[in-house]
């Protein structure tokens, strides 16, 4: 048997405490000092229901459904339970009394009192029996289960048995030190009879319980322990019979198998404060509950398998003579026991697994709805009761019926007032609201249009729902409406232009706004909880053993499922705590045990923070309000030791951030995954609220730039690690060829060649997915990255920082880089379905002008409107610095010449074309005097005429000019960033590389300086762009 | 600098607030704030936050440090401490004055707040003043406060340089007189 020890926790002031079972071992009553007995669901419960009694409260016993509590008045008073009404005082006393303990069949109350006194009540009849022989307060009291004796301890120091039908004493045992009051007294001494038939009696005796046989008072066993050095207090047997549990003055419990007389539990109190009180919960053997004198309650929780108890108790009924005398088991149950012992003590906390199923299973004990159906599926299982969500339980006085991303719904329903206060976030949508509670209201929902109250039938009234419009334009501020008779309200929902409200016969209907009805709708198993936003409804419901949902969109013209029923997830033995939606409108919910998943667009669910990690006390939890997948944080309050929130002082909403559970968070791998993975999580959600709010355009942004980043530092974190098949995996799951191109050019500067070879063949095949032809210009792509590598091989002298952290550092000696460029306008143009010619025809004017731009770029330093930018260019290819200032410029205008210059021919077409006539006209002069003239002649001739004349329909030069020139176009994204990092490269390349397209560029983008700052706008607002200009810029930084 | 400086300066630590309003991103010089999401927490320098709660556009979330419990731990270990110890918050009586005086109604129990802060600081005076008195008996050439406000320093400021130069006065007036006097003997 293994077990565990439950942290204790406080649950009355400090003194001696009582503690009990209610029959069905669901709940647990104590009594203390400050006068209040104490409802609790297990140990867990935070909302304890209480309730005072008196000053204060001495001893508490259960059975049926009655309670008995003694209290400082000298009386035993019966409560009704779970009420807690008063139902009759059992006895009086002339002092306190110590002990109740109530007969098997119920019929007999017996009470040990400080007055030296014990009183048999008959509970039928009223009647009592004093019993009157101690010299010194009663201690505590014990009776047979065949109601033939009663025993008694005293602070004379012994301890009687009577007969309860001679009222006479017939045994005595001094075993207990003298003591001369109650409260000083440290050893109860208190008795225990044999469950099933009272055969034995164990009484402690200092360290040791003895085990006496029954009207020949003959000592048959003791249990005693090494581990236990301070008097026996309490001996009690379990509800089975087989085992036999004693605690402590300094709070020792150890727990005895009595066949074997052997102990199979020991713990210790962390304080070694004296265990006041014990019992055993008669639902399952396993559970100790005890408290001690400091008012703390605590449990040990066994894993002992109920049906090996059963087996017992039939093994003990068969042996009803004497089991005593059957300690030989057989030796494969020793040996699992022995097994059992090593585990209970080297892992005092294991195997709690069964008992937390009862302890969330009690929580929703109060379902008493008619879910006879699935009662029978599940007969152990009590199904979760419907709530409203992020509401408090509402037996609360002062509880929250609602706190949502519009404002908060409290109740107060003490006995002076009972209203419903109902607070905007923002203030300006309305002003708070303060509503007399007449109808009891106990459900609620709020919209930024209506305040939505439900309560449930009464004697006579039947269940009603009650909408306080407001903003309503008529005059007809709430409207309200019953539901037929037998129905009851239990979840209700509002959003902005309709209500729905879920009822007990598994109906879902929907008004609108304003009260007019609408569909009523089947649910395929009793409610859950509803919530609602904007047009959905996420309904959550019993189906089978576990939850299921369905989300439904609300439109004007009806009702319709976006996702039909399916099973929710949650985690195991847990409960829904919260559902609703993020800010962005996707569905999410929050389990007991704080999970929190959101329904991603792919139809599954994802699990993306789990609240109680965050939490630093284990008792804490996060009450969830909302979530923003925006700011990707969940708004919820901390509640301390609870899991609801307390209504004053007002608390304070915090911001977690979302964190998926990746294994091995801690490390820097598992953290860039993690991000990666939630920001695409998120991703598909802040798109969509793109086209309808522009504030997230920013966030999209971001989330991009995040996604690339974080693949990139993936990326590079696997190559710097040499796991290159990882890097092809990551690249694999990247969605965009334009950050792969990156990743392979580092990958290629980390000369990690096999790498770049399968990436690149990678890309390829996306591509050719993609477009599902243009084979030739893939074939023309790999060679030109292949032909990279050669020139790299040959500048690899000059690079000395390739290894270095960040992705990006690449050089400036980019050769390499340069043919990648190539490379990559080659494939970016591809998608465009340009002919494979007009490809070649790209690179040779790159080639062929080099000559030309030697010559102009000296030339031209004068001539005029090229100054400007064209002189600029050497000085960017020769300090770094300023050239990042020049790249942007050059970033922001650049891809504007495309779109003007294709209206006329550019330079160097134009002296292709010219080049011969000009030749003949100035034969005497040289290449360079030459391509001088041309300069000026293209610019008088060609481009006066192209600014008088009207701009054209310009598309087939467009495309044109895009191939022929190195600008091309600015048709997308991609096209941008290649160019500006073309641009970036050719600036940085010494003069000699510099080509004509680039002066073609210049001049164009002199031409229309005034369109520059436009486009740059449209930059900025170009998140690809953007991004790849930043690279750029890091780029040549370094 | 006097009190109304110190003041100024304290009034730039930030504080959490509860807007009940919705507004973007303020951009300031000092940095950017907001976004103002109504009910959702933000932190703002006080000023800002004295000027919202006044129009009642915002509550006030005290800072961690002004409840009761922590103010009389920190009580208790300025009294045991022979020392100065380090106080919450640089600026922990301006801001509690600031708050205290406009958001009584958000912070709990601001009136044994007042009196324990009112405590710390009486308690700091006391030793402050013991330590000038001590630093001028014994005539040292410098002392070592740590942990010492502004407020607090401000408070003795205007005070004890000056009072120190008439005591380096009195010394010298009695200096030169010696001088003179050897001078007279040499002569």
């Amino acid at each position: 048997m293994s077990v565990s020890r439950r942290p204790m926790r406080y649950c009355h002031t400090e003194g001696h405490t009582d503690v009990c079972f209610s029959d069905d071992g669901k709940y647990i009553v104590t009594s203390g000092n400050d006068g209040d007995i104490r409802v609790w669901c297990g140990l867990e419960d935070d909302d304890p229901n209480s309730q005072c009694v008196g000053e204060t409260a001495f001893a508490v016993a259960f059975k049926g459904e009655t309670l008995f509590v003694a209290t400082d008045n000298n009386k035993v008073q019966a409560y009704t339970f779970p009420q807690l009404e008063k139902d009759g005082i059992i006895c009086n006393f002339t002092a306190p009394v110590t002990q109740i303990v109530i007969s098997n069949n119920g019929k007999k109350v017996i009470c040990g009192s400080r007055d030296m006194t014990i009183q048999i009540c008959e509970m039928s009849s009223n009647n009592y029996e004093t019993l009157s022989g101690h010299s010194a307060p009663i201690l505590g009291v014990s009776v047979d289960p065949e109601l033939k004796y009663l025993a008694s301890s005293s602070c004379d120091g012994t301890i009687r048995i009577w007969s309860l039908e001679t009222l006479k004493c017939v045994h005595i045992w001094s075993c207990l030190p003298e003591c001369n009051s109650f409260k000083v007294a440290k050893c109860l001494g208190r008795t225990s009879w044999f469950p099933t038939n009272g055969k034995f009696i164990a009484v402690p005796d200092n360290t040791s319980i003895d085990l006496y046989k029954k009207d020949s008072w003959e000592k048959i066993k003791s249990f005693t322990d090494a581990r236990i050095l301070k008097p026996i207090s309490i001996a009690l047997f379990s509800c089975c019979g087989k085992y036999l549990a004693g605690s402590t003055i300094s709070g020792e419990i150890c727990i005895w198998n009595i066949n074997q007389t052997m102990c199979v539990s020991y713990t210790e109190h962390p304080r070694h404060y004296t265990i006041t009180a014990m019992a055993w919960n008669p639902a399952n053997n396993g559970t100790i509950a005890f408290c001690d004198a400091a008012g703390q309650l605590g449990t040990i929780e066994g894993n002992l398998s109920l049906e090996a108890i059963e087996e017992n108790v039939l093994e003990d009924e068969q042996s009803c003579p004497q089991p005593i005398d059957e300690e030989d088991d057989d030796d494969d149950e020793n040996a699992i026991s022995l097994d059992k012992i090593k585990s209970s003590v080297s892992q005092p906390c294991l195997g709690m697994q069964k008992f937390d199923i009862d302890s969330h299973s009690v929580k929703d004990d109060d379902d008493d709805d008619d879910d006879d159906a699935s009662k029978m599926s599940a007969p152990t299982l009590k199904l979760q009761c419907p709530f409203q969500p992020a509401s408090s339980p509402d037996h609360l006085e002062h509880r929250y019926m609602a706190w949502n991303s519009v404002g908060i719904i409290r109740s107060f329903s003490t006995t002076e007032e009972n209203s419903v206060e109902v607070e905007f976030h923002d203030s300006s949508l309305h002003h708070a609201l303060r509503l007399n509670n007449f109808l009891n209201h106990t459900l609620a929902s709020l919209s930024e249009k209506a305040v939505l109250l439900a309560c449930g039938a009464r004697d006579t009234s039947p269940s009603k729902m009650v909408c306080v419009l407001l903003n309503s334009w008529d005059g007809s501020r709430e409207w309200s409406v019953e539901l037929p008779e037998g129905e009851v309200a239990l979840a209700i929902a509002c959003a902005t232009n309709w209500v729905a409200v879920a009822t007990n016969i598994r109906n879902l209907r929907f008004f609108t706004i304003a009260g007019a009805q609408r569909e009523v709708l089947s649910l395929p198993g009793p409610i859950v909880c509803l919530a609602a936003q904007s047009n959905m409804l996420l309904v959550a419901y019993h189906h089978g053993l576990g939850l299921s949902f369905t989300l439904l969109s609300v439109e004007r013209h009806g009702v319709e499922a976006l996702v039909p029923f399916q099973p929710m997830p949650l985690s195991p033995h847990a409960t829904l705590q919260w559902a609703g939606f993020s800010d962005e409108g996707t569905p999410c919910t929050v389990d007991s045990v704080g999970i929190l998943r959101i329904l991603s667009p792919k139809s599954f669910w994802l699990p993306l923070c789990d609240t109680r990690a965050k939490c630093k006390g284990k008792s804490d939890n996060y009450f969830v309000i909302g979530l923003s997948e925006k700011y990707q944080n969940v708004r919820c309050i901390l509640c301390k030791g609870s899991h609801y929130p307390q209504t004053t002082p007002r608390p304070t909403v915090v911001e977690i951030p979302l964190k998926i559970p990746f294994c091995e968070i801690s490390s820097e791998k598992s953290g860039l995954e993690e991000e990666f993975w939630r920001t695409q999580a998120i991703f598909d959600a802040v798109d969509s609220m793109c086209k309808v709010d522009m504030s997230y355009q920013r966030e999209k942004e971001k989330a991009e730039k995040t996604i690339k980043e974080t693949f990139i530092k993936l990326f590079a974190l696997a190559c710097r690690n040499g796991l290159e098949q990882r890097a092809l995996d990551i690249c694999r799951m990247m969605p965009s060829t334009q950050v792969v191109q990156l990743a392979i050019k580092y990958a290629s500067k980390l000369g990690k060649m096999q790498l770049v070879e399968r990436m690149s063949d990678m890309c390829d095949q996306i591509t050719c997915g993609q477009t599902g032809q243009l084979t030739e210009s893939h074939s023309r792509f790999i060679p030109s990255n292949k032909f990279s590598f050669h020139k790299k091989e040959a500048i690899k002298g000059n690079k000395n920082k390739s290894d270095d952290e960040d992705p990006f550092a690449s050089q400036e000696s980019s050769t390499g880089k340069e043919n990648i460029l190539l490379a990559l306008k080659d494939k970016i143009n591809s998608p465009a379905n340009t002919p494979p010619s007009s490809i070649q025809k790209k690179v040779n004017p790159f080639k062929k002008n080099v000559k030309v731009v030697d010559s102009s770029a000296n030339t031209e330093v004068n001539g005029g409107k090229d100054v400007a930018i064209g002189g600029k260019a050497p000085n960017g290819a020769t300090s770094s610095s300023t050239l990042k200032v020049k790249q942007t410029g050059l970033w922001g205008k650049s891809p504007n010449s495309a779109g003007l210059s294709a209206k006329r021919p550019t330079f160097p077409q134009w002296f292709e074309k010219e080049k011969s006539a000009l030749q003949e006209e100035f034969p005497d002069l040289d290449s360079r005097a030459l391509s001088s003239v041309a300069v000026k002649r293209f610019k008088e001739v060609v481009l006066k005429k192209g600014s008088g004349a009207k701009p054209k329909d310009n598309s087939p030069n467009l495309s044109d000019y895009s191939q022929n020139s190195l600008s091309g176009s600015p048709q997308n994204t991609e096209d941008d960033i290649t160019q500006s990092l073309l641009i970036a490269n050719l600036q940085t390349d010494a003069t000699e590389e510099i080509t004509t397209p680039s002066i073609s560029n210049t001049e164009t983008k002199f031409e229309i300086a005034p369109d520059a700052k436009k486009r740059k706008l449209n930059d900025s607002s170009n998140p690809g762009g953007s991004f790849a200009s930043k690279l750029a810029k890091f780029t040549f930084k370094k | 600098m006097n009190s109304a400086e110190t003041e100024f300066i304290a009034e730039k630590e930030l504080v959490s607030i509860v807007p009940n309003f919705n507004y973007e991103v303020i951009y300031l010089i000092s940095g950017d704030i907001g976004p103002f999401r109504a009910g959702l927490p933000v932190k703002v320098p006080i000023w800002l936050a004295m000027s919202l709660k006044r129009r009642q556009k915002c509550r006030i979330v005290p800072p961690r440090w002004m409840n009761v419990e922590d103010l009389e731990e920190v009580k208790k270990q300025e009294l045991n401490e022979r020392f100065f110890t380090k106080m919450p918050s640089e600026h922990y009586m301006v801001e509690a004055h600031l708050l205290l005086s406009v958001a009584a109604d958000d912070i709990p129990r601001c009136e044994q707040i007042r009196t324990i802060l009112k405590d710390i600081w009486d308690i700091r005076m006391s030793k402050l003043r013991s330590s000038v008195d001590q630093i001028i008996k014994t005539n040292a050439i410098h002392a070592r406060l740590d942990h010492l406000t502004l407020m607090e320093i401000n408070s003795i400021r205007p005070l004890l340089p000056h009072a120190l130069d008439q005591l380096f006065r009195l010394q010298n007036g009695r200096g030169p007189s010696q001088a003179s006097g050897s001078q007279a003997f040499t002569q």
